[in-house]
């Protein structure tokens, strides 16, 4: 088994659903100085991708639409994975690795998961927020190890996932796709051929979305409720239910992905997540 | 404490940061357009002329502050409302 087999492979034990390299080379290409793996670990070579289903499937049948990010296992576990990783590369191997990336300044993360994602093969950009959209699994929650080990790097796929067939087909007719036709607010762009044209996405609304109960959110309305005069409506902003889910929310560490909407009718993400029934008619106990 | 941002400093930038850095972002294709936009608070504050930790308070901020006080408020009932049709 080659280091790159032995390494995937202990990632897959510990539940990623795929796993895929990048070299740093390729990622520096794209990212600025300053959000490059080497900015993070001095001499680093790869990039171990650890990409998983967002929740069970069965969070996409839930009529509340909490539901579905407070089933979220694998973003739980998932830095588990990298950091056990990188603590085989280095008792093993003998190379430096980390398991974390630095948190994100604002909403600028240190390194783009999209981009090593990407680089590592697990999917490519889709017309819906540039989410990385892979074939199998649909929407994927990352992490990921970055190593100074240099390791055969898998690069980034030919072609692209987004748009499916019927995306196009939908395109043709009504100039619009699932995704775009759910958030205009957020999304924009354009297929030509079978291709994405252009696109353009809305990171501030989006986060209003997807990090509803967050950090924005909060500091807003701690802003609002110290700007406030009247102490009616500042104990309405700050005892009411929005600010007690909110509080809540940062207190259990689940403040992103709380949105999907967007995928919801992707026909790339319908597929990963349809399930079949193996058994029919199970034995009773 | 934070680092302190004049406000003539944040009024007369906040436009241009928000536009220039990944708050909104552009794809030709599917690769991000990083001549305008998609642009690292260091890239910014290079083409501005102004220090890199004042740009990355006023994006810190102006993110934020950008959007309306209701936004997170109206985007929960947004996501209700587009469950509950989706399941009609």
């Amino acid at each position: 088994m080659t280091p790159e087999e032995e390494i995937k492979q202990y990632g897959l034990k510990r539940g990623a659903n795929q796993v895929g390299i990048a070299s740093v080379a390729d990622i520096n290409k794209y990212a600025p100085p300053g959000h490059r793996p080497d900015d993070i670990l001095t001499g680093a070579q790869s990039v171990i991708v650890y990409a998983g289903h967002l929740a069970p499937q069965g969070a996409w049948q839930s009529p509340d639409y909490r539901t579905h990010y407070e089933n979220r296992d694998f973003p739980r576990s998932r830095w588990g994975i990298s950091l056990d990783t990188a603590k085989l590369i280095e008792t093993k191997y003998g190379y430096y690795s980390l398991g974390r990336i630095p948190p994100a300044i604002g909403l600028n993360p240190s390194l783009s998961l999209k981009l090593c994602a990407e680089m590592a093969g697990l999917g490519t950009r889709s017309l819906a927020a540039a989410i990385i959209l892979n074939k199998e699994l649909g929407i994927l929650s990352l992490s990921a190890c970055i190593t100074a080990m240099p390791l055969r790097a898998d690069g980034p796929r030919k072609e692209p996932v987004c748009p499916h067939p019927a995306c196009v087909r939908m395109w043709n007719r009504k100039k619009v796709t699932p995704c775009l036709e759910t958030c205009p607010e957020c999304l924009s762009g354009e297929i030509e051929g079978n291709r994405i044209k252009w696109m353009r996405y809305d990171r501030r609304i989006c986060s209003t979305r997807a990090q509803n109960l967050g950090t924005g959110a909060l500091q807003r309305v701690l802003l609002e409720a110290s700007a406030e005069p009247d102490p009616e409506a500042r104990r309405s902003i700050l005892l009411g239910s929005f600010c007690h889910g909110l509080i809540e929310t940062i207190a259990a560490a689940n403040t992103t992905g709380q949105c999907g909407e967007c995928l919801r009718r992707c026909p790339v993400c319908a597929e990963a997540r349809h399930l079949k029934v193996n058994i029919r008619d199970p034995e009773p106990l | 404490m934070a680092k302190y941002v004049a406000p003539e400093v944040y009024n007369k930038y906040k436009n241009l940061v928000l536009e220039m850095s990944p708050a909104i972002q552009y794809y030709d294709g599917l690769v991000a357009q990083r001549e305008t936009s998609c642009l690292s608070d260091r890239e910014i504050a290079d083409r501005l002329g102004i220090d890199v930790e004042d740009v990355t308070e006023i994006r810190c901020i102006a993110e934020v502050e950008s959007l309306p006080a209701d936004a997170w408020l109206k985007s929960a009932n947004w996501k209700r409302e587009k469950v509950r049709n989706f399941f009609k």
